[in-house]
């Protein structure tokens, strides 16, 4: 089983899955697992200031009513078995159905902590029970943060993001991942590039490489980090950054720190660019997310 | 079909995709530099404008394609032999790139090799029963019914279209599919 933490969701899947689909982030989000075969974990949240036992149960039959809706061949879904169960401490409710050849788990439940209502559906294989793998992995769902932070956990690459912060820029390519997370004017930034060795040969160096990949997207993230830049030389083999914008207007407006530290993870093989430009109250997280990142080959 | 309808991709499972096994086209050249990059020899067309064309320019015979270091590695890795999830294990040897990332470059390139018919990627048929059996069935059947209609027509030999329809009733027949 390995780890995975993305968009305020961790849990354990099979070695062999992949997150093959995923969106959102503010105020709902989506994600997909696959198996080398098919389809076999969704998880969805939104946030909600409903409350109620009931809710669950509703989100399911919603969803269930969409689900026959939106089928092509006009399929109905069959309820086979329903009833409560528990999920990272919370009262969660769960349906097992069936539709044509399929049978799914659906498990739904509020998360007072984050004000979210989730809800969680397995694809169970036709020599499968709801209580092997599907009762493993939903002992290792997480969906609050701990402590204060929440876990993300991706392709090979882990890092703690502070709470409050939501992802609201990101993209996945092959070779290159960048995430932007956003708390009111703090901001936090993570990027990096796999085949480092491979890529650096046609660079001068690692500041080389920023300034040809990476100026663009810090660009939109402030002044402060925008100024780095100009700083930048193509030889340098690693670039590490700090500087403080003043607030525009006297007494009321706060300063803000930057920060810009990229690197060669040799270990790895990839280059990582984290950046930051936070407000005092949020400078504590930013420099904790900036340490934390991990990543093995 | 009509030029600018966009041609339906076909889309096999991460389990199929993961046991194929690529082979060059036997009928392209390759040549390798000293620093290990391959440059791929493809042979103009003989028919048609572009041969009036390269006849006219005195174009050479080959068109090179120059593949890039990654992609010079993989392909010399390309036996028919080593199945692409074992491509995938070397990559993240060998580049330290993650499984998924290293699956989903691979699965690219080796799309964009075959589209242009440098090599061939041979799938294995899917699972009986399962939703991929069934498009592919519904697929072969398709085929196996353009296939009499040419026959008829007199566009195909009876022995070529005794031994295709052979043979695409054995894949249906594996598929536990039905052909008619």
């Amino acid at each position: 089983m390995k780890d995975v933490g993305w968009l305020e969701v961790g849990l354990k899947i099979p070695d062999d899955w992949e997150l093959t689909a995923e969106s959102g982030g503010l105020n709902e989000a989506y994600m997909r697992f696959d198996s080398t075969k098919r389809t076999k974990l969704e998880v969805k949240w939104e946030r909600t200031k409903k409350k109620g036992e009931a809710l669950p149960y509703i989100a399911i039959e919603n969803f269930l009513k969409a689900v026959a809706k939106s089928s092509k061949e006009k399929l109905a879904t069959k309820v086979i078995e329903k009833g409560n169960a528990k999920v990272a401490g919370h009262r969660a409710a769960y349906y097992l159905w069936r539709m044509k050849d399929d049978t799914f788990v659906t498990i739904s439940w509020m998360c007072p902590d984050e004000e979210k209502l989730l809800l969680l559906q397995y694809g169970l294989d036709s020599d499968e029970s709801k209580e092997g793998m599907f009762q493993e992995i939903l002992k290792t769902v997480r969906c609050h943060g701990n402590e204060n932070f929440y876990k993300y956990e991706i392709l090979r690459v882990s890092f703690l993001v502070p709470n409050g912060f939501r992802l609201t820029k990101r993209k996945l390519l092959i070779g290159r991942v960048y995430l932007i997370f956003v708390k009111r004017d703090s901001q936090l930034y993570i990027s990096w590039s796999g085949l480092a060795r491979e890529q650096l040969r046609n660079y001068k160096g690692v500041g080389h490489f920023f300034l040809s990949n990476e100026k663009a997207d810090i660009r939109n993230l402030g002044k402060g980090l925008q100024e780095f830049a100009k700083k930048v030389k193509n030889t340098d083999s690693a670039i590490s950054l700090e500087s403080v914008t003043k607030g525009s207007l006297p007494f009321l407006s706060k300063d803000k720190k930057n920060f810009l530290k990229v690197y060669l993870d040799e270990a790895s093989n990839r280059i990582f660019t984290m950046a930051f430009s936070a407000l005092p109250e949020d400078e504590q997280g930013a420099r904790a997310f900036v340490e934390s990142v991990k990543a093995s080959p | 079909m009509w030029p600018f309808k966009k041609k339906k991709k076909k889309v096999i499972s991460r389990d199929r995709f993961l046991q194929s096994r690529a082979v060059h086209n036997p009928a392209l050249k390759w040549e390798e530099s000293d620093d290990g990059v391959i440059t791929l020899m493809i042979p103009r067309s003989k028919s048609g404008i572009s041969s009036f064309l390269g006849r006219s320019l005195s174009l050479p015979e080959y068109k090179q394609v120059k593949l890039d270091e990654i992609g010079s590695k993989v392909w010399k890795k390309m036996d028919g032999k080593t199945d692409a999830r074992a491509l995938v294990d070397w990559m993240n040897q060998e580049f330290k790139m993650s499984p998924r990332e290293a699956e989903m470059a691979l699965g690219i390139y080796l799309e964009k090799l075959s589209d242009r018919g440098y090599i061939v990627l041979m799938v294995p048929l899917p699972e009986p029963g399962t939703q991929e059996a069934k498009e592919e069935a519904i697929e072969l059947r398709k085929q196996l019914k353009d296939l009499e209609n040419d026959f008829k027509r007199g566009r195909v030999k009876q022995e070529d279209y005794s031994s295709i329809k052979q043979e695409m009733e054995k894949r249906l027949e594996l598929m536990g599919e039905k052909s008619g």
